[in-house]
C-alpha cells in the first residue's frame, strides 16, 4: 500500500486498523495461551515421571531386600514369588531374573522392563552377588533417567 | 466491500466509535488473558520448584545412611525458609518463594529397612508427592 495516496485520501481507515490490531492481538493471545498451557501440563508430566522413577527404583530396592534373605528356608525361590508373597504389585513393569552359581558365590541379575512385551525397553538392570556367608554386594545398578522411566 | 474500498467518502465518527469499541474489547480481553497467564505461569514455576525439591529430598534420602546425614544433605541443598523435625522422623519445610509446605517422613530404624515419603501441599491442595519408598538394605 502506497503511503502518499493513503494520506491524501479523505476516507478513514480506523476500522481497518482496528481489525488488523484485533488480528495481531488474537495471534499474540493464542501464542501466550499455548505457551502457558504447555508449562502447566509440563509440571504434571514431570510429577508423573518422578513417581514412575521412584516406583522403578523401588523394584530395585525390593530386589536387594529379597537378596538379603535369598537362599534361606522360608524365602521364596525367585523374586516374582517374593513380590507375590509380600503382596507387592507393580503395574506396567515386568521383571526378568537370572541366577548363576559360580563356586561359592551366587550371581543375580535383574532386568526390569516397562510393559510386558519382549521388545519393551529395559529401564533398570541390577547385577549383584551373594557369598556363602550371606554377604550381598551390588555390582551394577543401571537405571534409565526419569525421562524414559 | 469493494464498493466500500472504492468509496472516497469518509464516515469518521461512526467508524471511529466502532473502531474504538473493537480496540477496547480486544485490549480488555488481551489484558485479562495476559494477567491470567502470568498467574498460571507463576504457579507452574512454583510447582516445578516444589517438584525439584521433592526429587532432591528423595535423592538425599537414598544417599544418606542416617537421619543426621539426611538433615545435613537437606541443609546443604537449601531452598527452604524454615525447617523443623518433630517426632524424630517428621521433617517440615516451608519452601522459598511460595507458601508451599513440604512434609517428609524419613525413618532410619536400627534394624529393618529405611523408609521415606514426601508430600508438598498448598493449603489443602497436594502439589506433588512421592509415596512410601523403602530401601532394600
Amino acid at each position: 500500500m502506497k503511503l502518499r495516496p493513503l494520506l491524501k485520501s479523505k476516507k478513514g481507515i480506523s476500522l481497518e486498523s482496528a481489525v488488523l490490531f484485533m488480528m495481531i492481538i488474537f495471534t499474540f493471545c493464542t501464542l501466550v495461551t499455548s505457551l502457558v498451557l504447555r508449562g502447566h501440563y509440563q509440571v504434571k508430566i514431570d510429577s508423573l515421571k518422578a513417581n514412575h522413577y521412584a516406583q522403578k527404583e523401588q523394584i530395585g530396592e525390593e530386589f536387594v531386600a529379597y537378596l538379603q534373605s535369598a537362599g534361606e528356608e522360608d524365602t521364596p525361590e525367585d523374586f516374582a514369588a517374593y513380590l507375590a508373597e509380600n503382596s507387592i504389585y507393580y503395574e506396567n513393569y515386568s521383571c526378568e531374573e537370572v541366577k548363576t552359581q559360580d563356586d561359592d558365590i551366587i550371581r543375580y541379575e535383574l532386568t526390569v522392563k516397562r510393559g510386558s512385551e519382549e521388545s519393551a525397553a529395559s529401564v533398570l538392570y541390577i547385577q549383584a552377588e551373594k557369598t556363602e556367608e550371606g554377604q550381598v554386594t551390588v555390582l551394577m545398578w543401571l537405571s534409565a533417567p526419569p525421562e524414559t522411566a | 466491500m469493494k464498493k466500500r474500498i472504492l468509496n472516497k467518502k469518509g464516515f469518521a465518527i461512526a467508524e471511529t466509535i466502532m473502531a474504538m469499541t473493537i480496540v477496547s474489547l480486544v485490549t480488555v480481553t488481551a489484558l485479562m488473558l495476559f494477567f491470567s497467564s502470568v498467574r498460571t505461569t507463576q504457579s507452574a514455576v512454583h510447582k516445578a520448584q516444589a517438584q525439584h525439591f521433592a526429587e532432591d529430598a528423595f535423592a538425599c534420602f537414598r544417599a544418606a545412611e542416617t537421619a543426621d546425614q539426611f538433615s545435613t544433605a537437606m541443609e546443604l541443598r537449601g531452598g527452604f525458609l524454615e525447617f523443623s523435625v518433630t517426632g524424630g522422623n517428621k521433617y517440615c519445610f516451608t519452601l522459598n518463594d511460595s507458601k508451599f509446605q513440604a512434609v517428609a517422613f524419613v525413618d532410619y530404624p536400627a534394624e529393618g529397612r529405611a523408609s521415606f515419603c514426601i508430600e508438598i501441599t498448598d493449603g489443602d491442595e497436594v502439589v506433588t508427592s512421592i509415596s512410601e519408598f523403602k530401601k532394600g538394605a
